[in-house]
């Protein structure tokens, strides 16, 4: 009886916890989008719900002529979706390699990369700058999607790794005895084991694209190629003249795709991960 | 396990030669060849794909580097040796393009890197000629290109897969990273010495000395330095703690609807940042900021959220919760349910309570699996320009320091340095000193995790 | 099993979202025209107020042939510099496009986009970055049209476009601040800061979100008239002498007494918490009486219908108030693959016609002297107030070293506003910008370095 009392007090408890952290979690998500229909240019409202409210926003986003909102929105995400199927190449072999080989010099590569993500980044933006410059990559998108792609290998390595080394040793090898290839194995027996791992990676470096605005801001040079982070950022940095609420309503739409996928690819990130591992 | 295999030479079905046991120099031979026209000792062992292509490899790199290794070396040296300059050209100025020492600076080292990695392919395609003019002396075939490739397939599999991702890190990240380095030990730094119009020069260890003499200068770096050290801590200390706690509460198998709970958790990290701080700064604001109006319609008084040094602290410490709470909360989600039930249910056999359960088969599992991750973050912590730029931007200011406030990370510190006051030159020395400091114990910590040295927990 | 219905989930989902977007784009990228390659759909000047007149400049100077042109304008200025390329490009037959760029942010973009052939041929900037542009050889001088640009328009204007004895520049337009006031909370605007002490006693109530007076007090910009009114200064011998400080001298500590007293008697809030946002939306609310800013807000604050005017800053401590004011000027690239065409449109586009048509359509504030004296402008109560400011104003250094000046600065008022001593803090910041600017020059100091010396031009 006490056990079982104690149970339910338990899990009102949890409940209320989670009320709290969602609470917590939304307000500020909530605040943005409520502005987003604000009059005039301020975040700045003297009560929750602002007092009137209206579309302009979102209109102007579109219909203005100084804004290339449709533009940007799509050259965002053709390279988030260039970004992220690159990215998740070039993680998953890297991952692949450094996890399930053993060679000379692997433990240093572990090292070095883990060392190269501590680096100020921005400092050496000067030289990736003239480095697509020499290659005549400068203001592409092409660039965008390479500088990202080879970027997230070293911030999803050691995510990556840590999947691959969690799945047994067992299932290569008795496809090994089997006669199945280096690649056969990599391809037809570790990919598919590896999905949610996949996932991460694509969703991380997915929405990397979209909320990026440094790397972006120094590659592409003119407005018409901007992603909607880049001329997000121009609207609030401006010294004179700021769009919160213009910024606000943009940041609706960035939100939007990200959440969407989050909602449907969370669940299956973590469900999947469950499966991959209990099959050892 | 064939993966283990760094055999030197293939084993793959020895075939005696026809002719027999011949005394040949064929190890002698083809190595000099191939040191003097790369390829040349390949196709004397009868390699002719392998051979060709390494010739056409150095027939393209020759050129290329004949007319540009020149260039790279002395623009390394020398920097520049004139500067850009406007001259009267019938009474009207004209620019006079000059070297432009940066430009040349990385250009140099772009060359210089090409060159090293055909160094590197030079050198073994002697060992090559080498290898296989032994195995030819012993009264072996040649490997023919299809073995070749099997051999690499078989063998050097690891290595490439890697060799398209090295190549990438290789210039987009280290390249960038070694001309920061380099940029510590020259003058580059407004005003006097920003080109194209003016040269940049090496100076040594000047910067490193004018850096450390100037008392303003060092007792800046060392405030900076300690509340970094503090913020990095704290800041993944703070995010582990809560998504581990939220991950908890929402394992228990009696809460519902997990799905819509763990969406509902996981939106701000769908926000991104860029906006959800800015509007943090808005929602902060100690006069008119929704917090505080809240405070004070419960009769609570106001805080001074970002103005106060104390509480600016306090404030970004629980944003980045906000931020960073729900990758941690992922993350540890995921670890948790490739937990075995079965592990539980053994414990719970041998009586062990909740939190016992918790302290042997949780924490652990946990631990081994985010331990790298939190060593990532902790470096990224360090380096968590986003969070301080955009929220507080460094303040409230400092009076003691040099161009930062109370808040700034070595990280922001360098980024105004760098931005507003173009001193390239000591920014870059403050990064290499903070990259040392965070490198030296991320490595060090990496080595400590079982992750790294027991990495076969699941055999 | 479980696995595949989450990967056709998936499949779903993201064939949802690649359609949401497609039909956003491509729905609504009828509507946006291209602003990048507008080729000026401005107002047409027929309808000018002004007689104006748009003809081929005097002077043997031709376009190259085949020449065009890329400019680089904030945001504002796009009505009146589409207008402009539009009589450019029928007087010279030369294509003309606009890149919208902050001015703050041009010189920072041009180092790079420069040298790599990227950036514009014409750019707009303030002083203030002129002498990094020109120490670094970014920028042409103004020498075809020197003469006519040092008569026609205002000295501080011509100060202000050169750097070293060399003028650069071609001034558009002049940048200060004054006080807004909305006439329905207060009649007359104070002319002195104890007047404005005396009105916030009636009027300011914190609770209710009521103030008399709001300034950017945080930003050292805003915040000169306590420094410049009574007796302070930046750089000596005109703005160009870094040795000379004049930040922290007795009329400095003198203004930034009257600057600590507002924040008890006037605005009592932390400098923190002063945002520019709020307090823009709390003057198009009404709720605040006085604003100092700058004239880029006009526009935003005749749209917000509220019944307002400008007046000079109140005197400080029995002086006018003086003012930190900016001049923003042409600047033609070095980089240009077409200078003459570019010199070309830098003078079409900052003469007396083309002052009047900037004011007509973005209200910029002219540097022509005869633009400045147009009848109709004297009759706009608002520019002229402006243009009375500008005459009882600083200009900010053109000299590199003035980016050592502002972060320093921003915290000291910061310091004082929130109660600490002024003379101390000021002591500090002088201490840390000569810091910032010795480090700087050491490196300077080797003789044999042939860049060590000022660029020789």
């Amino acid at each position: 009886m006490i056990n079982r009392m104690s149970t339910k007090f338990r899990v009102i408890a949890s409940y209320l916890f989670l009320a709290i952290v969602v609470c917590w979690s939304l307000y500020p998500a909530a605040w943005v989008v409520l502005s987003s229909f604000k009059p005039g240019k301020s975040l700045y409202s003297e009560s929750f719900i602002p007092k009137s409210l209206t579309l302009d926003h979102y209109t102007e986003l579109f219909q203005s002529g100084s804004l290339m909102f449709s533009t940007w929105y799509m050259n965002t995400f053709k390279v988030a979706i260039f970004s992220m199927l690159l990215s998740t190449f070039l993680v998953t072999i890297t991952a692949y390699a450094l996890s399930r080989f053993r060679f000379p010099g692997r433990k240093a590569s572990l090292t070095l990369v883990l060392v190269l993500g501590m680096f100020p980044g921005f400092m050496s933006m000067v030289a990736v700058y003239i480095l697509l410059m020499q290659l005549g990559l400068l203001d592409t998108h092409m660039a965008l999607v390479i500088v990202y792609s080879f970027g997230s290998i070293i911030f999803n390595l050691f995510v990556a790794k840590g999947f691959f080394d969690t799945l047994p040793k067992g299932i290569e090898e008795a496809a090994r005895i089997d006669g199945a290839s280096n690649f056969r194995v990599f391809t037809s027996i570790m990919l598919p084991l590896s999905k949610p791992m996949l996932v991460f990676v694509a969703l991380t470096t997915f929405t990397g694209a979209w909320v990026d605005f440094i790397f972006a801001s120094l590659v592409l040079r003119s407005k018409e190629k901007w992603t909607v982070a880049v001329g997000l950022y121009d609207m609030v940095n401006s010294y004179q003249n700021a769009y919160f609420t213009l910024f606000a309503a943009g940041a609706v739409f960035i939100a939007i795709p990200i959440t969407i996928l989050f909602m449907y690819l969370q669940r299956y990130f973590v469900d999947g991960l469950t499966a991959g591992a209990n099959k050892g | 396990m064939p993966s283990k295999g760094t055999n030197r030479v293939s084993r793959a079905q020895p075939k005696p030669h026809s002719d027999g046991p011949m005394k040949t120099r064929h190890h002698m031979v083809a190595p000099v060849l191939s040191a003097l026209i790369p390829g040349s000792g390949q196709i004397y062992n009868r390699q002719w794909i392998k051979g060709l292509m390494m010739l056409l490899l150095s027939g393209f790199a020759i050129s290329y580097f004949a007319s540009t290794l020149r260039t790279a070396v002395w623009g390394m040296i020398t920097l520049g040796d004139v500067p850009s300059r406007l001259e009267e050209v019938n009474g009207r100025s004209v620019n006079v393009p000059g070297d432009h020492s940066i430009n040349l600076m990385i250009q140099s080292l772009i060359v210089l890197f090409l060159f090293v990695l055909y160094l590197i392919v030079y050198i073994s395609v002697i060992k090559d000629a080498y290898r296989t003019g032994r195995k030819r002396d012993s009264g072996l075939p040649p490997a023919t290109f299809r073995q070749t490739l099997t051999f690499i397939h078989d063998f050097k599999f690891a290595q490439a897969m890697l060799v398209l991702p090295g190549a990438g890190i290789l210039f987009l990240t280290i390249l960038p990273i070694v001309f920061m380095v380099l940029l510590a030990f020259t003058n580059y730094s407004s005003p006097h010495h920003i080109p194209p119009g003016n040269l940049v020069d090496w100076v040594g260890l000047d910067t490193f000395a004018q850096l450390f003499r100037l008392s303003s200068w060092s007792g800046t770096f060392l405030g900076v330095l300690g509340w970094t050290v503090l913020w990095a801590v704290v800041a993944t200390a703070t995010t582990f703690i809560s998504g581990l706690a939220v991950a908890l509460v929402l394992s228990q198998k009696e809460i519902r609807l997990k799905g819509i709970w763990r969406t509902l958790i996981i939106i701000p990290y769908a926000i991104p940042q860029m906006i959800s701080l800015l509007a943090m700064k808005m929602m902060f604001n100690g006069k008119f900021g929704p917090i505080n109006q809240y405070l004070s319609h419960f009769g609570l008084g106001q805080l001074p959220w970002l103005t106060d040094p104390f509480w600016a602290k306090f404030t970004v410490i629980i944003v980045n919760i906000w931020v960073g709470m729900p990758l941690s909360f992922l993350l540890i989600s995921s670890v948790l349910s490739t937990i075995s039930p079965d592990l539980y249910e053994a414990a719970r056999v041998e009586g062990a309570g909740r939190w016992q359960q918790a302290r042997i088969i949780t924490f652990p599992f946990i631990m081994f699996a985010i331990a790298p991750i939190l060593i990532i973050q902790l470096a990224g912590n360090f380096n968590n320009f986003n969070v301080i730029y955009l929220l507080t931007n460094g303040g409230p200011s400092n009076p003691e320091y040099q161009f930062a406030g109370h808040t700034d990370l070595l990280i922001t510190w360098l980024y105004k340095l760098t931005l507003n006051n173009n001193i390239y030159n000591i920014a870059s020395a403050i990064g290499i000193i903070l990259f040392i400091i965070i490198a030296g114990f991320s490595i060090w910590n990496y080595r400590q995790t079982r992750s790294f040295k027991d990495e076969e927990m699941t055999q | 099993m479980k696995r595949k219905q989450a990967l056709g989930g998936l499949a779903k989902v993201s064939l949802f979202v690649l359609t949401l977007s497609l039909v956003i784009t491509t729905a609504c990228s009828n509507n946006a025209n291209d602003p990048n390659d507008s080729k000026g759909t401005g107002n047409t000047p027929d309808q000018s107020k002004f007689d104006l007149t748009f003809n081929k400049l005097e002077t043997d100077l031709v376009p190259e042939p085949g020449a065009s042109l890329l400019i680089w304008e904030s945001k504002e200025a796009r009505p009146f510099v589409e207008a402009i390329m539009k009589e450019f490009t029928a007087a010279y037959g030369v294509e003309v496009r606009m890149q919208e760029l902050g001015t703050m942010d041009q010189i920072g973009k041009f180092e790079l986009d420069g040298p790599a052939g990227l950036a514009a041929d014409v750019i707009t900037t303030s002083q203030d970055h002129l002498g990094k542009a020109a120490s670094a050889g970014l920028i042409l001088p103004n020498d075809e049209f020197e003469e006519a640009t040092r008569s026609e328009h205002e000295a501080v204007a011509v100060t202000a476009g050169s750097y070293n004895n060399k003028l650069y520049g071609y001034p558009i337009k002049v940048m200060t601040y004054a006080m807004f006031y909305n006439k329905d909370l207060i009649s007359k605007p104070p002319a002195t800061m104890e007047e404005v002490i005396a009105f916030s006693k009636t009027f300011t109530d914190p609770d209710r979100n009521k103030y008399a007076f709001m300034f950017d007090a945080p930003f050292f910009y805003f915040s000169y008239p306590f420094i410049g009114s009574t007796g302070g200064y930046i750089f000596g011998n005109n703005g160009t002498d870094p040795a000379d400080i004049g930040l922290n001298n007795e009329g400095a500590v003198k203004g930034m007494e009257v600057f600590a007293s507002l924040r008890k008697e006037v605005l009592p809030i932390s400098a923190g918490d002063i945002a520019s946002d709020i307090k823009t939306t709390l003057f198009s609310e009404g709720s605040v009486a006085m604003n100092v800013t700058g004239s880029w807000f006009i526009e935003t604050f005749r749209q917000a219908g509220i019944n307002f005017g400008v007046a000079p800053i109140p005197a400080i401590g029995g002086n006018d108030s003086v003012t930190l004011s900016q001049v923003n000027s042409w600047y033609v690239s070095a980089y240009s693959k077409y200078p003459n065409a570019a010199k070309l449109f830098a003078r079409f586009a900052s003469n007396k016609s083309a002052q009047l048509l900037n004011y007509e359509l973005t209200g910029a504030v002219p540097t022509h002297k005869e633009a400045a004296q147009n009848a109709v402008i004297q009759g706009d109560e608002i520019t002229s107030t402006f243009y009375k400011q500008f005459s009882n104003s600083h200009s900010a250094p053109s000299i590199p070293e003035i980016s050592s000046v502002w972060v320093p600065m921003d915290a000291a008022m910061v310091e004082i506003w929130d109660g600490n001593d002024g003379k101390e803090v000021l002591d500090r910041a002088v201490k840390q910008i000569r810091d910032a600017m010795s480090l700087n020059a050491k490196q300077g100091d080797k003789p044999s370095e042939p860049g060590s010396t000022e660029a020789p031009f």
